[in-house]
């Protein structure tokens, strides 16, 4: 067998052989040219979807009045800032925040790894089980928990008095923990998200190199394998810590009442609980806030700094699976158990709601099935759906394209700009959503009249782009960082030009990655509410404003109605989305 | 149907027919701001009630009436208000009709983000509580009184005036809308406060009422039985409530109240439409969908059309309402008092 | 003509010169390698021609046609600089089977798809693996992903194939096998090859010349045994297993007529004569290199015959290696390594002379 054979005059390929070398020139100083034009564009891209509305903000919180009214430059807003009572807030936020962060890690990293790395019974059906939590409206878990975790009433505590006899309450969710534990419901399988495709893509000589040298199963998953993933469990745990902070449902059912307050039930106090919403104090202390979560991401950059965490190499292998013998049907348990605790039971109290005239009351000439008939009737709640699925496809897809060209450019490249860039990304994720929609109202408004942007479904949709834009960054580049850098320059050399490459290699493998980012940001759509209501428009209003009119119009049961349409799609969803993935990488 | 006793039936109708023919077919000037409003075919509502089915309605009788397509944007008082600031400093002027309580609609009044409406005929059947000047309309009232749980709360036992929560038999048994922000609990507050003064309120406060800020639920917890007492009720939700063990009691003093307005956006584009509508909105037809529903109507002589089991207590005295130029040092003075 | 020309190429990351200004002309079908220890810029220099990294200083032309020159900017992007390549880590992309990922530089440029079944059948049934076309790569053995990774980088008959350490995560045996199937199809097929190594058996094994690299520069282009036999530097020398150096002073310098030189040397209670590249003035300090292998042991009363030269010493170490024994012979304040024939040993503590070839002894600078 000779090279001869694999010769073929009419070669397409051969013809292009014998290409100029001029024309190779130009082509390449057009290549040239593209790197920095396509960084200018990039930045402009970002700086118009992140930094316009922050200016705006900052001007907010530096002007005495909002944009468009007179009044002077000043620092009241900053000054009014340090004050007992927001020191003490402060450390609600953080203090809630971490201690939910923490938690929610440690679930989410237990079963992330038996899911990803047990030979558990069904693992497949745990896995899209466990996420399902993080896809539910918070203001409907957070009803069922008010029914069924309410100190006097709650179902959990009336069963509880009647099996132990006593008059004891088990759980009150108007306290810390219950604001804890109703954040941990969204925070938990966020960060199961994350991480347990970092799990599955771990060479699994990595842990093999580390039983060999003396380390027992425990001290192996925790200096190697967690040690590995700690561009995933960082990026994770920031995120969600963040997130912590910036949580407002959670605080606001459980917390206001019995005086637990934190920066955005604080912020939303001062926006729309006082006559003169006072948007200088409100921006000013998005800006503090802010400027903590900052602080996180440098401490995190510095954490992570030069060190290496490739883990899906050109090299074949298929992860560790650990046989646990009798042991399999107790982690078994332990999702079965995180699944009735945060899905089947408020879920089960939701179903059973939706079909009674009112929630918490079971009586039979109650039945009805009204609520799926206003529903099905609703024409507001039909057109709705359809501009949210709009946006939801797509913003979530131009979402995860933005920002898998994003975390390339920060994980991949030593670009001049890239820093830039990845702070620009990073921006929209650390302003509190109620301030930094005033952002986007102020700045998209403000816009030349020609600029078809505000009123229609463009303002929605680059809003939402910005907002979902840190998390596409942060799970692509995670999963990038598992990628070996030889994958992708073999592509090159062997005639892939850089978007091939990009497209057939890096997405290619990433591609789990990026699905779990599409579903994550797609509801993400589906719930934003700050910016929606700022920015809908007559005929442009989605999801989250009708749910929001619904509840406000004492219908929380026709909310739960689409709380449960919304489960069922995200059970679709995940089913299509695994399915896929089964097809793709069960070779692995 | 209820019955309504013939005089003031006869009484009502004449009333309505003299509006009419006054408004409608007589006036000539009226007549053009009717053509006009056909013209310009489209109306843009800026609506602080969200969700509210009978404005619904409303809105819809309108477009069925007159052939002119209504567009509300619905969100909360502050998102309106401020939504309707920055397209005005952008200089877009996409609304046409503000409705929302009398505190913002003050606010937005001393902004400048409104224009004289012009003469709206039905303007004078306007019940002679609620001002009216030329760039307000009073056009509907939400009015707040008390919930009880009827199965735990015995006839005998509810509570006739304000004062009666004080008695130490409901200590710990009231659930309360959030004082501490505005709303109906921050009305409550500063109505009691003009009533009976701030010992009232430290008197409330050393029974320990349970604040919640989601009033749908807290509604609900009221029928289930986790409080006997819910305070302030908005007697509109009433009528979502019905077959559940609950019950509106307007104590003798009174109801507080919160009045919505009507007014024009500053450069309206369908300045005739928004009139047009504004008079609409005061046609008893409409009124009486409101107040059917447990609203108050502004204007006189729908109150009687109202059936009997709600009429008793829209038909109360209105006791108070807050205003915008206190609002803050009140809902200042209720986080002292509610720690 | 596909060669490859590095002219004044440098590569620098902040103060550190990791290819130094180098020049290098890798001839039509010539398989050339680039030897050194880690770090030497072997590496750095291949990813340049490939164009995964830009050179700061010189310029570099693949068949005649310049790729990349730092003076002018000119950077033509690594896909169009039709080349092969197989990487250290063999690069199979785990999402792909093995067809899809010989297949690959075929269908990035968008050849029919036909044509793709043909070439890539071909290709595999060149490296003996066209019974795994439908497998994912993740399942192959090394030596299989080995196999896809040379198929790949055949496919698309490169102008130029560029082979990063390709054997170094192979064992030993399946190493040899490899290096020696390679050459063979690279013999056959002719094509212009750049090889990376820090293995100095497989680069003498393979390669047509060989480059030595030490901390960025060349030190010297040669075939395998001149860079073996004639090092023009201790640090070459060093390089290639450990040959004995021994210092000495140039007492007089001829040409032999052969392009090199004959020394005669003097050193510490020894003289003799050895070669060198160049000529030496009188007085001139040189290190007498001489290969293990080269020294033979005689009795340790044995008389040195016409060319030949030695030292007395005792043998204080002896390690058997199989076909060969490695002793150590301690000889005036000097400690010899010699190999010889298994069988042929002399006990450790005996007395024994070391004889050298005046051929086998070369002479470099000190």
């Amino acid at each position: 067998m000779g090279w001869a054979a694999l010769e073929r005059p009419s070669d397409p390929l051969a013809v292009a052989g014998v290409e100029p070398a001029d024309t190779l020139a130009t082509r390449a100083r057009l290549s040239r040219l593209g790197r920095p034009a396509g960084i200018v564009l990039l930045l402009l891209l970002l700086a118009f979807l992140s930094l316009y509305p922050m200016v705006m903000l900052l001007y907010g919180s530096l002007h005495s009045t909002p944009p468009g009214i007179s009044g002077e430059f000043n620092l009241d807003g900053y000054a009014g800032l340090l004050t007992a009572q927001n020191l003490q807030i402060l450390g609600n936020t953080v203090g809630i925040s971490l201690v939910k962060t923490i938690l929610s890690m440690v679930l989410a990293i237990l079963l992330a790894w038996i899911v990803a790395r047990t030979d558990t019974p069904a693992r497949g059906t745990l896995e899209v089980l466990i996420t399902l939590p993080f896809f539910l409206p918070p203001i409907l878990t957070a009803t069922a928990w008010a029914m069924l975790g309410n100190a006097q009433v709650g179902t959990i505590n009336l069963v509880w008095r009647w099996l132990a006899g006593t008059d004891s309450t088990l759980i009150d969710v108007y306290s810390y923990g219950g604001v804890i534990w109703h954040m941990m419901q969204y925070s938990t399988p966020f960060i199961f998200l994350f991480v347990v495709d970092a799990f599955r893509a771990m060479d699994p000589s990595l842990e093999e190199s580390s039983r060999m040298s003396g380390a027992t199963r425990w001290q192996t998953f925790r200096r190697v394998t967690l040690a590995l993933m700690l561009p995933v469990t960082t990026s994770a745990f920031i995120l969600s810590f963040i997130r912590g902070m910036e949580g407002f449902e959670s605080a606001v059912f459980f917390g206001t009442p019995v005086n637990i307050n934190v920066i955005t039930t604080q912020i939303y106090n001062l926006i729309t609980q006082q006559a003169q919403p006072d948007y200088q104090t409100a921006t000013s202390l998005g800006f503090a806030a802010m400027m903590l979560m900052f602080l996180l991401l440098v401490l995190q950059s510095r954490l992570l700094r030069k060190r290496s965490f490739t883990t899906v190499t050109g090299k074949g292998y298929s992860p560790n699976v650990i046989r646990l013998g009798w042991m399999r049907w107790l982690t078994f348990s332990v999702c079965i158990a995180f699944f009735v605790a945060t899905v089947a039971l408020p879920i089960g109290q939701l179903l059973l709601s939706s079909f009674f005239q009112f929630f918490g009351f079971y009586q039979l000439d109650m039945l009805t099935l009204d609520h799926y008939r206003s529903i099905w009737t609703n024409d507001e709640f039909w057109t709705a759906l359809g501009n949210t699925m709009l946006l939801g496809v797509a913003g979530a897809t131009a979402t995860m394209a933005l920002g898998g060209i994003v975390a390339y450019v920060t994980t991949r490249t030593t670009w001049f700009g890239r820093r830039l860039i990845d702070l620009l990304a990073w921006l929209p994720w650390m302003m509190p959503g109620m301030v930094l929609g005033i952002g986007f109202l102020w700045g998209f408004a403000i816009l030349p009249h020609a600029v078809p942007i505000y009123g229609t479904l463009w303002a929605l949709l680059l809003a939402y782009v910005a907002l979902g834009t840190p998390v596409a960054v942060r799970m692509t580049s995670s999963a990038y960082q598992q990628i070996a850098r030889d994958l992708e320059e073999c592509s090159r050399v062997h005639g892939a030009g850089w978007w091939q490459t990009f497209g057939r290699v890096l997405v290619a493998l990433a591609w789990p990655a990026f699905a779990v980012g599409w579903v994550l940001v797609f509801f993400g759509i589906m719930r934003e509410l700050s910016a929606s209501i700022l920015l809908y428009a007559p005929g442009t209003q989605v999801l989250s404003v009708v749910m929001l009119k619904m509840w406000a119009g004492g219908k929380p049961e026709d909310v739960s109605v689409i709380g449960l349409l919304m489960l069922v799609l995200v059970l679709v969803f995940r089913w299509l989305q695994l399915r896929f993935i089964k097809t793709r990488i069960s070779t692995l | 149907m209820t019955p309504i006793s013939r005089k003031t039936f006869l009484a009502l109708a004449a009333g309505f027919a003299a509006a009419r023919t006054a408004a409608a077919q007589d006036d000539p000037e009226w007549q053009k701001v009717v053509d006009g409003a056909k013209k310009e075919g489209k109306l843009t509502i800026y609506t602080a009630t969200l969700g509210s089915r009978y404005h619904k309605a409303v809105f819809q009788a309108f477009e069925k009436k007159y052939g002119i397509s209504v567009e509300p944007l619905e969100a909360r008082a502050s998102e309106v208000r401020e939504r309707v600031r920055i397209e005005q400093a952008a200089g877009r002027f996409v609304g046409d009709i503000h409705h929302n309580g009398a505190t913002t609609t003050w606010l937005m009044l001393r902004d400048g983000n409104f224009q004289p409406h012009g003469p709206i005929p039905n303007l004078k059947n306007i019940e002679t509580t609620y001002e009216v000047d030329d760039t307000r309309v009073p056009c509907e009232v939400i009015s707040y009184c008390l919930l009880v749980n009827r199965n735990q709360v015995k006839p005998a036992d509810e509570p006739k005036s304000w004062q009666d929560l004080l008695d130490p038999k409901w200590a710990g048994k009231i659930l309360s809308d959030d004082m501490r922000a505005l709303g109906g609990g921050a009305v409550f507050f500063v109505v009691m406060y003009d009533k009976f003064g701030k010992t009232f309120h430290e008197k409330l406060a050393a029974q320990k009422p349970v604040f919640s800020r989601d009033i749908a639920n807290s509604e609900r917890r009221t029928a289930r039985g986790e409080y006997p007492l819910y305070i302030p009720f908005s007697l509109q939700d009433l009528s979502q409530l019905k077959s559940l063990p609950v019950k509106a009691i307007v104590p003798t003093e009174g109801r507080p109240y919160i009045l919505f307005q009507l007014s024009m956006l500053k450069n309206a584009p369908h300045p005739n439409a928004a009139r047009l509508f504004m008079n609409f909105y005061l046609e008893p037809e409409q009124q009486l969908v409101f107040a059917n529903a447990g609203y108050n109507p502004t204007i006189k002589g729908v109150v009687e059309k109202v059936p009997e089991d709600l009429r008793p207590l829209l038909a109360t005295k209105a006791m108070g309402t807050t205003t915008p130029e206190k609002q803050d040092a009140m809902l200042a003075l209720a986080k002292d008092i509610y720690k | 003509m596909p060669n490859v020309t590095l002219h004044s190429v440098g590569r620098h990351f902040a103060d550190l010169k990791a290819v130094d200004n180098i020049d290098l002309a890798v001839a039509d079908g010539e398989f050339m390698t680039l030897l050194g220890p880690s770090g030497c810029g072997k590496t750095t220099t291949l990813r340049m021609v490939a164009g995964l990294e830009h050179n700061d200083t010189g310029r570099i032309a693949i068949g005649g046609r310049p790729v990349s020159d730092a003076a002018t900017g000119l950077f033509v992007p690594p896909e169009q600089r039709k080349l092969g390549m197989v990487f250290q880590s063999y690069a199979i992309w785990p999402h792909m089977t093995v067809f899809d990922n010989v297949a690959y530089p075929l269908s990035v440029r968008r050849v029919a798809r036909r044509e793709i079944g043909q070439r890539v059948t071909a290709a595999l049934r060149l490296v003996e693996m066209e019974h795994y076309a439908d497998r994912p790569a993740p399942a192959l053995s090394g030596g299989q992903q080995q196999r896809v990774a040379i198929a790949r980088a055949l496919v698309f008959e490169p102008e130029v194939l560029l082979l990063d350490e390709p054997l170094s995560n192979l064992d030993a045996r399946l190493r040899t096998a490899m290096g020696e199937e390679f050459r063979a199809l690279q013999r056959r097929l002719g094509i212009t090859t750049l090889y990376v190594t820090h293995d100095q058996e497989e680069a003498m094994a393979l390669s047509d010349r060989v480059v030595v690299m030490q901390r960025g520069r060349i030190h010297q282009i040669g075939t395998p045994e001149q860079v073996y036999r004639r090092p023009v530097s201790r640090d070459v020398a060093a390089f290639f297993g450990t040959p004995n150096l021994i210092e000495a002073t140039v007492t007089a310098s001829r040409p032999d007529g052969n392009d090199e030189h004959m020394l005669s040397v003097r050193g510490a209670n020894w003289q003799g004569q050895c070669r060198a590249a160049a000529a030496f003035g009188e007085g001139d300090q040189v290190l007498v290199v001489i290969r293990p292998e080269d020294a033979t042991l005689a009795a340790g009363d044995a008389v040195l015959a016409d060319g030949q030269f030695g030292w007395r010493g005792r043998i204080v170490d002896g390690v058997f290696r199989g076909p060969r024994r490695s002793l150590a012979v301690q000889a005036d304040g000097l400690r010899f390594r010699v190999e010889c024939p298994a069988m042929q040993a002399m006990p450790t503590g005996d007395m024994a002379m070391v004889v050298v070839d005046s051929h086998n002894a070369w002479a470099i600078h000190a």
